[in-house]
């Protein structure tokens, strides 16, 4: 009898909340990094841009260790497809911290005065949105607890609302601020340019991975 | 011929051969109730130990006799025997020493085998060799057989309804804590009622207690309700010490914490209806064979109905209890610690699914597998988005044993009877 107990197997979502755990230590760098960058202290960010790679790399370690536990034969309250689908939008969170993270380091690009604040405070909105996905993340086991349903569902439902408004948000600033940009053109050299909306881009790429995640969550509670 | 010079020889062979078996049961079908209990650790392994031991024997003695019968009779017809009992009677035994090996191999091997199916197995081969296929009745083996897989189906129905109700009206609700404290006591009638139901209308033939239908009925409602306004009692005593600044949030993760703390005495009741269901079930495949031997040396002839005499059942549950105290608190202590997964209310779905099925089998008089009950009330819990993950490999296996146990059982009980018949015949 004491078989049958070979039943259960590991939780799946407990992984989840320990890749979350590395994909969120990337994204704690990219604050202090883009204060360096903004001020062209290039040359101090080699440690942080190591441990956005360490942490990155530990994440893909998890990520594996999960598809290897998740074979067809599992049998899940939601589908194994959305807790793939959902490893898979968490990790690019983490790739796109990397991302930034090797542009804004590779060359010594000066920053405008006038561009400064507002490259910061895009920055900080697109990590507001990761933010909530941690949040959100760390609610799964209460989800868990009451099968996705419930006031918890309804409570993660409002959150991920919230995270497509932050996204939102991060795109009208993008934009904002890449009109600024383009008025103060004739004060910034060309590969800058190209630079700067690559950096751009790259942050808001974080934004919407988050909220890409969001909506795995909501397709796991709507199922 | 008739080997009755060595009656005595043949009783007390018999006798260690079924308490072998029982202590087989004993050892490792029992802790599946009692498991999850002391793995929430709403119970001491000693309690559990001891809950288990009362309940399984109350079980065997009180409800235990109609699975017996079917066992027994059904399989093989013990008239073809009239000529020369002692045939049945080796192969009684040979059936149950080959059922208690087969258990005690599978058990080694890790492979989640029914006692149920390897006793089934065990006769069927014992009659394929002494009267060939055509004594056995097939019709009856194919209606066993479909109680197998009808069995895991229903205690899957049943633990799929009692989750998704829990979820809905308790976890799912504004405030779950007031929720339980309304609705669990309805929980706990539920189960006395079946429980209570299950042991009184006929089940308490062995102590000549025969009351009708409708009187098991109101007895069950009374035993229900009193057992209902108790536990509200006991829940809203807890409810007062959960200290309020916890609460602030009704629908919050401390609150889910504390309806999952509540329903770890439900999770004990219902480790209790299982280890009572699988007395009444489980304890036939030991003393089915048992009691024929018995009857045929008693009387010297095969008889078509013959009483299984209470200290049968007796010698069968205190085989059981015996198995679960030198052996099975091992494996209740494995299970404990392996199953965090299974909260209280998951396990409360779950074992309530599974006894429910047992007892209603076992009254139909259907030898059904505990454990592959017990596995689709799991499922069932899983279906209603309860359990996180499940290992679907593991109803694989269980189609396996079902291929398996039958020719094993089988084979190993013709070679029995081929030793047994060189020493006694």
């Amino acid at each position: 009898m004491k078989e049958i107990y070979n039943i259960f197997t590991k939780s799946p979502f407990a992984q989840l909340s320990e890749h979350m755990d590395y994909v969120h230590q990337c994204v704690e760098q990219i604050q202090p990094l883009m204060d360096l960058f903004v001020n062209g202290e290039v040359d101090q960010m080699s440690a942080a841009v190591a441990s956005i790679q360490t942490a990155e790399n530990l994440a893909d370690t998890v990520k594996s260790k999960i598809r290897e536990h998740l074979p067809k034969s599992i049998f899940m309250p939601v589908s194994r497809e959305d807790v793939l689908k959902l490893l898979h939008r968490q990790d690019n969170i983490a790739d796109h911290c990397q991302d930034l993270s090797i542009l804004i380091s590779v060359r010594s690009t000066p920053v405008l005065d006038e561009l400064k604040p507002d490259i910061l405070s895009f920055t900080q909105k697109s990590l507001e949105a990761t933010q909530k996905v941690k949040e959100l993340s760390e609610r799964t086991q209460a989800l868990m607890e009451t099968s996705f349903s419930g006031p918890q569902a309804e409570q993660v439902l409002a959150l991920i609302e919230e995270i497509g408004d932050i996204e939102t948000q991060t795109d009208r600033i993008k934009y904002d601020l890449v009109k600024k940009m383009f008025e103060l053109e004739s004060k910034i050299d060309p590969v800058s340019v190209v630079l700067f909306l690559k950096i751009f881009d790259a942050i808001s790429h974080i934004a919407d991975s988050a909220e890409n995640v969001a909506n795995t969550y909501r397709l796991m509670i709507s199922k | 011929m008739f080997a009755l010079d060595t009656p005595t020889i043949i009783l007390i062979v018999t006798g260690i051969i079924g308490l072998y078996m029982a202590w087989n049961i004993g050892a490792n079908d029992v802790a599946n109730a009692m498991g999850t209990s002391v793995g929430s650790k709403a119970l001491t392994l000693k309690q559990a130990v001891i809950i288990a031991g009362i309940l399984e024997f109350s079980g065997a003695v009180f409800v235990g006799s109609h699975v017996a019968d079917t066992v027994r009779k059904g399989i093989i017809d013990p008239q073809l025997f009239a000529a020369d009992p002692m045939i049945l009677l080796l192969g009684m035994m040979s059936a149950l020493l080959a059922a208690a090996m087969w258990l005690q191999i599978a058990t080694y091997f890790g492979l989640p085998v029914s006692t149920t199916h390897s006793i089934i197995g065990a006769i069927i081969g014992f009659a394929l060799v002494s009267v060939g296929a055509a004594g056995v009745d097939w019709s009856v083996v194919s209606q066993i057989v479909m109680s197998w897989v009808v069995s895991p189906f229903m205690g899957a129905i049943i633990a799929y309804t009692v989750f998704s109700w829990i979820r809905r009206f308790i976890l799912g609700s504004r405030d779950p804590i007031q929720a339980t404290l309304k609705l669990a006591p309805f929980l706990v009638m539920l189960v006395m009622f079946i429980m209570t139901l299950v042991m009184v209308f006929k089940g308490l033939k062995q102590l000549h207690l025969d009351l009708s239908f409708e009187a098991a009925v109101q007895l069950g409602l009374v035993i229900g309700i009193i057992s209902g306004f108790i536990s509200r009692f006991i829940i809203s005593r807890y409810i007062k010490r959960i200290d309020p600044n916890e609460l602030k949030e009704r629908a919050s993760e401390a609150a889910l914490n504390h309806v999952e703390k509540i329903f770890i005495y439900l999770q004990i009741l219902s480790a209790c209806f299982v280890a009572f269901a699988h007395g009444a079930n489980d304890v036939a495949n030991a003393i089915g064979p048992m009691a024929a031997v018995i009857s045929i040396i008693s009387t010297g002839t095969v008889q078509l109905a013959v009483p299984i005499p209470l200290w049968v059942l007796v010698l069968g549950g205190a085989g059981i209890v015996l198995g679960l105290a030198t052996w099975g608190w091992r494996v209740i202590e494995t299970i404990g610690k392996k199953i965090t997964e299974l909260t209280p209310t998951r396990g409360f779905a779950a074992e309530f699914g599974a006894a429910t099925t047992i007892v209603i089998a076992s009254k139909l008089g259907l030898p059904i597998s505990t454990t592959h009950t017990l596995v689709g009330s799991v499922l069932g819990v899983g279906m209603a988005r309860g359990v996180a993950s499940l290992n679907l490999s593991m109803v694989r296996n269980i189609l396996l044993s079902w291929f398996v146990t039958l020719p094993a059982g089988a084979l190993l009980s013709i070679l029995s009877f081929w030793v047994l018949k060189l020493v006694f015949v």
